[in-house]
């Protein structure tokens, strides 16, 4: 009833009228037809409980412990404009009836700058105002602020919607606060400056000012909550992983400074926002303690059910709480109530963010918001109360009772009420509880006294032995805050490093982590190696060790450390640390003789990997001289020359150790020593490499030529230049990838006399071979002047360079003419742009989903939907629900115009004239890891690296120059579709989407024909297929054997057992195990069962996990 | 209108700030905090009337002389080029240094790198032909438990003292300092030992005054007579700083001040020869506005120089929104015009006082 006009037609450019066509020009702002698009919970109902005008654009919201809401909006968002001044708000939102309407609203202060967190306090409230945490306190009772007070200032401002967000008290009294990936935040404080450049969440004691980083990485945290035990949870508003379990001070993808990481709970899942845990009777039991958070993109509030898993979890997606195809409906916080219901903030705007979209794209709605209430229909709300009323002894009681928000509440009551009202009720309570065992109850009243910072030694000692393993892991992390590393803390700690509980084990290593003064911590936490271990506990315990790593490392080296940790837990431990100087360590124990010969190995391949020259030598020695496996020997010597190569690592005078090596049978071996002999620039070994060139073996053969590359200098560039003479050779291609290593100059006259007759595929890989060297494509681009390349060779060979991230015009040129290709397809202008959008709108999503999967474009292979697919660019998933037509096809036509956050590439030129092209996956103070093109990961030595800069999009410009216009629309339309209700939403259903399918092979026909087992041989080919958005893997144009489809079922996820198989239009198929089966429709096979079945047209079949 | 001489610490050493000056303050949160209370500023311009200061206020958290809280993306490298391009930018002619607090937590301290790094970006400031002024910041204030023991970091803080007066002394450069600023504070200025709270700048601004050099003489009692007067003040009063006011030779009586022509206080002929105290009127209302406008130019300031959503407009995003960057100095003219209002409202205006017998 009450459309917001979006734009006023005189105001704009050619293309936002075209982006206004797509967006059908209004938005339905009227509450109750945006509620009447909400698919609710089977069981559930949503009621508005405020709406605009009493809000606009809410960012996040808390309850006081009046049961007020505290909403924190920003209408200036993205950006502050020349000349306006900062009128941003927090607001205060009350039911004063009780009719689960809101009936009143007042504006708690004005005139705040993009506020992004808010949480009650006293009289007021935390507030992030920009670079600042301000306490906002109303003195004289009006419930407006009137003194303002910095609490914490530095905080980056990098970005808007990465700036300092879900600030929440959590049940130890210590406030957290989150700041996202691009902020670079810099903090005094009286215990000396905190740092922290990167995504991260902090926390922080008002009383003490102690300020801490907890966790480090995910892209932008959004989310944030604890478990009812303690346990932490976080949300990514731009990562893919769902829910995220933080193991303490652990690193995320994206940290900065990383060496290894932890990935979240739920791979496939992007961008969720707010994170809440069900809790009270006013939800089923069934939903108690899961997981609320917000797809804001998707237009979706997700329910993820948390179970445990060893010392960590599984984390499974449930039917949405919400689901609506409104464009403007954006969740992005979740809480629960004082009357147990939850109330979900609703930011409402048809345009998510600022990096993609202009600032000033007059589509973003800066006056509506909503906060919606979510209740179980019939089911009996909770009694509500007003905690400031209530005396200590009542709150105190309310500690552990059944809803969450009334336990935090009654914490925060006492904490306000100060010490002197609140002690002798807690003292009370103690006195009562130690009578009996631990139980929750304990863990709540200890939380209450954690916020005074204090701990009653009667109930650490009791929740420290309770029977529930997740109490004991609880209190480990209580009793780290009494920062008393003297008294018996590290012992107590340290033998629950033995608990039989996982969880306590994980909780008893990672607190080990903070006795960083004692050399004695490490040698209790390597005693979890004892049990056990899982994922968690392995990253846990290595990332104890290298906190740890300066003060064990130092006691080992004057020789009082390690004298009773088992040579195996000190090998584990030092090649943990790697790169911290282990190598050195490691290769003295094996120089003393300490490595039994089962371990060697392996202890030599790390030294491999880590050490400088004196262990090299070291390695080479050792292993050559050792019965070791060919497999292992190859491994060895791999490693040598990956260190020689990226780290520069060349000992002196190894040509003996060589030439042993080049004596083993193993042609594996003597193809490893070949490489190695040419990395380490041994030239007296030329002859050998020469001689290699003409091996029968080719593997012997393509090292030798490699070798030769490697090598470099005149003698090695006069062999290669030799081979190119002969024009028959099989092995061409590898002989001038080698010759544009060692001297990109003369290979480029060979070069391109090979791409006049190259197969598309040789072209492309010696043409990527040119781009991976600096200067090389211009001589490439000089010698293919007035030369013709077969045209098939020219477009692959230009997809790889307009792919490179790199600007290579020269060589884009000559290609095009050397392969008559002509110029791109055409300028598109904004008219042929808008004539293109106007189709969109009937072209056909099913014929679009296959240009996506299939033909020359796959664009799956780089981008996943729903997590399958690949992850060199963003996955896709829900791109439709945020991305405007127009945007989308900006998108394919120039793909560097807008690149999402994560995906920008670097450049990296080496100082042996390499160029590495690839998205930046993390970086530390020792290396860069690159994601290529391809999707392989690269680890780069800074001290190699002579420059990094800012390269282009991964993505092949102009590659929808080979789709027809309808095909394009086509395209658009698939993507547009993606998120939106329908067929191409985003499926809670944990169905298979990644599958391996058999290649057709003499050894798989073979196979197959006396089939009678369901594990087949090592040496058939496997290749990835990726299940359409619905998840039907359709079977027709898959390749076959003897006529038949074989298709395996990939690993279950976490938690899962059974795959419930579903045919559709398909014939009569077989389920391989013990001989053939009949299969059909309905019946549930284990992970990588084989399915065989005939590709009849249009057949297809899809899986969904059952639970375990 | 006369202009404050500003004493220096030492005879020969260059003026810490002289009219028409354009200042650049550089340092850590105790400077980038100033810019919201504008306290101390304007302790400064009120007692340079006219003199056309232009003040730029480019303190960030956390900073040491390696410009390390300037860094953004890049290594600490690009911070010291940051800091260094940043005050170049501010084309100062006065640049005040201030820093040391944050080098004061490092245990142990190691002075040495401390001074050369301090020498280091003294010359790199050297483009800017500015004079450069070192300032020594405050100690860390002294706060009860549970707050930490601050003495082993203000000991530290005393040897960092010490020697920035050595590289002053040593290479003939202007200095003050701020160590006496807790001294006379009746209560805690900060909440932390570091972060102001709501009023500290203000609480403090008098010390600040005083280690900076400012002398506050020109605001003496002021003597009138009954009937019609025009003054010319010197300098604005500070926010609430009460002003004695002394009638001498009035008959018997009560008699009512007027301030172009609004009442201001009553008081009969004894008081007002032993002197009144005012602290309301035209003198305080301007000061008022001379402080808001103070703080309005620094806000459009800090949007200027260091504006949200770097990563777009000039960072490696550029290429997506940095079209929004052209928005950024379109804040020039504001603050320009705000700077010319602060000028004006720096100079007293002239007032009308009258004294009239309202009964005998």
């Amino acid at each position: 009833m009450n459309p917001l006009k979006i734009l006023t037609i005189l105001l704009l450019s050619a293309s936002s009228i075209m982006a206004q066509r797509n967006f059908s020009g209004t938005v339905e702002t009227d509450p109750e037809k945006e509620r009447a698009t909400f698919k609710m919970a089977p069981g559930f109902e949503a009621n508005l409980f405020a709406a605009d005008p009493l809000l606009a654009k809410p960012i996040q919201m808390s309850w006081d412990i009046k049961g007020r809401l505290w909403v924190a909006c920003s209408e200036t968002y993205p950006q502050i404009k020349p000349g306006d001044v900062a009128h941003d708000k927090i607001l205060v939102i009350e039911d004063t009836n009780g009719d689960g309407k809101a009936d009143k609203t007042t504006v708690f202060a004005d005139g705040l700058l993009i506020p992004t967190g808010v949480e009650p306090a006293g009289n007021g409230a935390y507030v992030v105002d920009s670079t600042d945490l301000v306490f906002l306190e109303d003195t004289d009772g009006d419930l407006k602020a009137d003194r303002r007070t910095v609490i914490l200032s530095g905080f980056g401002t990098e970005d808007t919607h990465h700036m300092v967000h879900t600030v929440r008290w959590h049940f130890d009294g210590r406030l957290y606060f989150n700041q996202s990936i691009y902020i670079h935040t810099h903090i005094e404080t009286p215990h000396g400056p905190r740092r922290l450049g990167g995504s991260g969440i902090w926390r922080f004691h008002p009383p003490t000012q102690r300020l801490e980083v907890v966790q480090r990485g995910l892209v932008n945290p959004w989310g944030h909550h604890h478990d009812r035990f303690g346990q932490s949870f976080a949300t990514d508003g731009a990562g893919g992983e769902g829910i995220n379990f933080i193991v303490p001070r652990a690193y995320y993808a994206t940290a900065v400074g990383a060496k290894r990481i932890l990935p979240g709970l739920n791979p496939g899942s992007p961008k969720h926002c707010g994170l809440e845990l069900i809790s009270g009777r006013a939800f089923p039991d069934d939903w108690q303690g899961d997981a609320i958070t917000c797809d804001f993109r998707g237009h979706r509030v997700c329910r993820f059910k948390l179970t445990p898993d060893g010392s960590g979890f599984i984390s499974r997606e449930q039917t949405e709480v919400i689901k609506s195809d409104h464009p403007a409906f954006r969740p992005i916080d979740v809480r629960m109530g004082p009357d147990g219901a939850l109330y979900v903030a609703d930011w409402f705007n048809p345009i998510i963010q600022h990096g993609e979209v202009d600032f000033r794209d007059p589509r973003r709605d800066k006056t509506h918001g909503r906060v919606w209430r979510v209740t179980a229909t019939g089911r009996p709300l909770v009694a509500e109360h007003d905690f400031s009323k209530m005396a200590p002894t009542a709150l105190v009681k309310l500690l552990d009772a059944p809803e969450q928000y009334s336990r935090h509440q009654s914490r925060r009551a006492l904490v306000e009420r100060g010490e002197v009202a609140a002690i002798p009720a807690l003292e009370a309570a103690t006195e009562a509880q130690s009578k009996t065992a631990a139980t929750t109850s304990t863990l709540d009243l200890l939380w209450a006294w954690q916020s005074f910072d204090k701990f009653p030694a009667q109930l650490v000692d009791a929740v420290l032995k309770a029977e529930d393993p997740r109490i004991r892991a609880a209190g480990i992390r209580i009793v780290m805050d009494t920062r008393d590393m003297q008294n018996g803390v590290l012992d107590r700690v340290g033998a629950l490093v033995r608990d039989p509980d996982p969880r306590v084990r994980l909780e008893a290593v990672r607190a080990l982590g903070l006795f960083t003064n004692s050399p004695r911590a490490a040698a209790l936490a390597l005693s979890a190696r004892t049990q056990p271990m899982d994922k968690w506990l392995e990253y846990g315990l290595w990332l104890t060790l290298d906190e740890l790593a300066p003060t064990w490392l130092a006691a080992l080296d004057k020789g009082e450390w390690g004298g009773d940790v088992a040579i195996d837990n000190l090998l584990f431990a030092l090649q943990a640390v790697g790169a911290q100087g282990a190598a050195g360590r490691l290769a003295g124990l094996v120089r003393t003789g300490k490595v039994e010969l089962n371990r060697l190995g392996d202890v030599l391949e790390s030294i491999a990997r880590e050490g400088g020259a004196a262990e090299a030598a070291l390695t080479i020695e050792k292993s050559v001289g050792s019965n070791l496996t060919a497999q292992r020997l190859q491994g060895i010597l791999d490693a040598l020359s990956r260190s020689a190569i990226t780290r520069g690592v060349k000992p002196a005078g190894m040509e003996s150790n060589l030439k042993k090596a080049l004596a083993r049978p193993e042609p594996t071996v003597q193809a490893a020593a070949l490489r190695l002999a040419g990395a380490w620039k041994i030239e007296a070994l030329l002859p050998n490499m020469v001689a290699a060139t003409g091996s029968m073996d080719r593997t012997v053969q393509t090292s030798g030529i490699d070798a030769l590359g490697l090598l470099g200098g005149s003698g090695a560039v006069d062999a290669l230049v030799n081979l190119t003479k002969d024009e028959k050779s099989a092995s061409m291609k590898d002989v001038l990838i080698a010759l544009v290593t060692a001297n990109s100059e003369k290979a480029a006259k060979p070069i391109a006399t090979f791409l006049t007759k190259a197969s598309p595929e040789d072209g492309r890989a010696v043409v990527d071979a040119v781009l991976a060297r600096k200067g090389a494509s211009a001589s490439l681009a000089k010698e293919l002047s007035g030369i013709s390349v077969p045209t098939d060779t020219a477009r692959l060979a230009l997809r790889g360079v307009t792919g490179s991230g790199q600007d290579h015009g020269t060589l884009r040129d000559a290609l095009q003419s050397a392969g008559k290709l002509g110029q791109a397809r055409k300028a598109w202008v904004q008219a042929d742009k808008a004539k293109l959008l106007a189709r969109v709108a009937q072209a056909d999503p099913v014929r679009g989903e296959a240009i996506y999967r299939t033909g020359q474009l796959q664009c799956i292979t780089c981008h996943a939907v729903a997590g399958a697919g690949g992850l060199v660019g963003p996955d896709m998933t829900s791109i439709g629900a945020s991305a405007q037509p127009d945007y989308l096809l900006d998108s394919l036509l120039e793909p560097s115009k807008q690149i999402k956050e994560g995906y920008h590439t670097a450049i990296v030129s080496t100082d042996d004239g390499k160029i590495i092209t690839g998205v930046r996956v993390r970086q530390n103070d020792a290396e860069v890891l690159l994601r290529l093109a391809d999707g392989k990961e690269v680890t780069v030595a800074k001290s190699r690296i002579e420059e990094i800069k800012d390269g282009k999009s991964l993505m092949p410009e102009a590659l929808a120059d080979t789709l027809t216009d309808t095909e394009l629309a086509d395209l658009v339309r698939f993507l547009s579709e993606l998120g939106k209700a329908g067929p191409y939403a985003p499926s809670t259903k944990p169905l298979v989407r990644t599958w391996q399918v058999l290649e057709d092979s003499p050894a798989a026909r073979a196979w197959l024909t006396r089939a009678s087992t369901a594990t087949p041989p090592a040496n058939l080919t496997w290749f990835v297929a990726y299940s359409r958005v619905s998840g039907e893997l359709p079977l027709d144009g898959l390749p076959t054997v003897n006529g038949r489809v074989v298709v395996r079922l990939p690993q279950a996820p976490p938690g899962m057992g059974r795959a419930k198989i579903d045919f559709k239009d398909a014939g009569p198929a077989e389920y391989l195990a013990n001989g053939k089966d009949k299969l059909a429709s309905g019946a549930t096979l284990p992970s990588g069962s084989l399915i065989v079945t005939a590709p009849l047209p249009n057949a297809r079949v899809a899986a969904e996990w059952q639970t375990r | 209108m006369v202009v404050m001489i500003l004493a220096a610490l030492a005879v020969g050493q260059p003026p810490v700030i002289a009219p028409g000056d354009r200042l650049a303050w550089i340092g850590g949160a105790l400077v980038e905090q100033e810019i919201r209370s504008g306290d101390w500023e304007f302790e400064l311009t009120r007692h340079m009337p006219g003199a056309k200061l232009v003040i730029r206020n480019l303190g960030w958290s956390g900073d040491t002389v390696l410009g390390e809280a300037r860094a953004g993306f890049g290594s600490p490298a690009d911070g010291f080029k940051a800091l260094v391009s940043q005050a170049i930018a501010a084309k100062p002619t006065v640049i005040w240094l201030q820093y040391g607090s944050n080098e004061a937590f490092s245990d142990p301290l190691d002075i040495a790198t401390f001074r050369s790094q301090y020498e280091k970006l003294i010359d790199a400031l050297a483009p800017t032909k500015a004079r450069i002024v070192l300032v020594i910041p405050p100690p860390v204030e002294i706060r009860p438990s549970p707050l930490p023991d601050v003495a082993p970091v203000n000991a530290r803080m005393e040897r960092i003292a010490t020697e920035i007066q050595s590289v002053a002394a040593a290479r003939g450069l202007g200095i003050f300092s701020l160590q006496q600023l807790w001294v006379n504070a009746k209560a805690a200025q900060t909440t932390n030992g570091l972060q102001m709270t709501a009023t500290g700048y203000r609480n403090v601004a008098p010390a600040f005054a005083k280690g900076l050099g400012l002398k506050d003489t020109d605001l003496e009692p002021l003597i009138l007579q009954e009937g019609l007067q025009e003054i010319q003040d010197k300098i604005l009063p500070a926010i609430g700083q009460p002003r004695l006011l002394k009638v001498k030779g009035l008959k018997p009586g009560t008699y009512e001040l007027l301030v172009n022509g609004k009442a201001i206080t009553t008081a009969d002929n004894q008081a007002w020869a032993s002197g009144v105290a005012v602290t309301k009127g035209p003198a305080w209302d301007q000061a008022a506005k001379l402080l808001e406008a103070i703080v309005a130019k620094n806000m459009l300031f800090f949007h200027r120089w260091r504006p949200q959503n770097e990563t777009y407009l000039f960072g490696f995003r550029k290429h997506e929104q940095g079209n929004n960057a052209r928005e950024i100095p379109q804040f020039d003219p504001f603050i320009e015009k705000t700077e010319t209002e602060i000028n004006s409202l720096s100079v007293p205006t002239k007032t009308t006082y009258q004294i009239r017998k309202v009964s005998s």
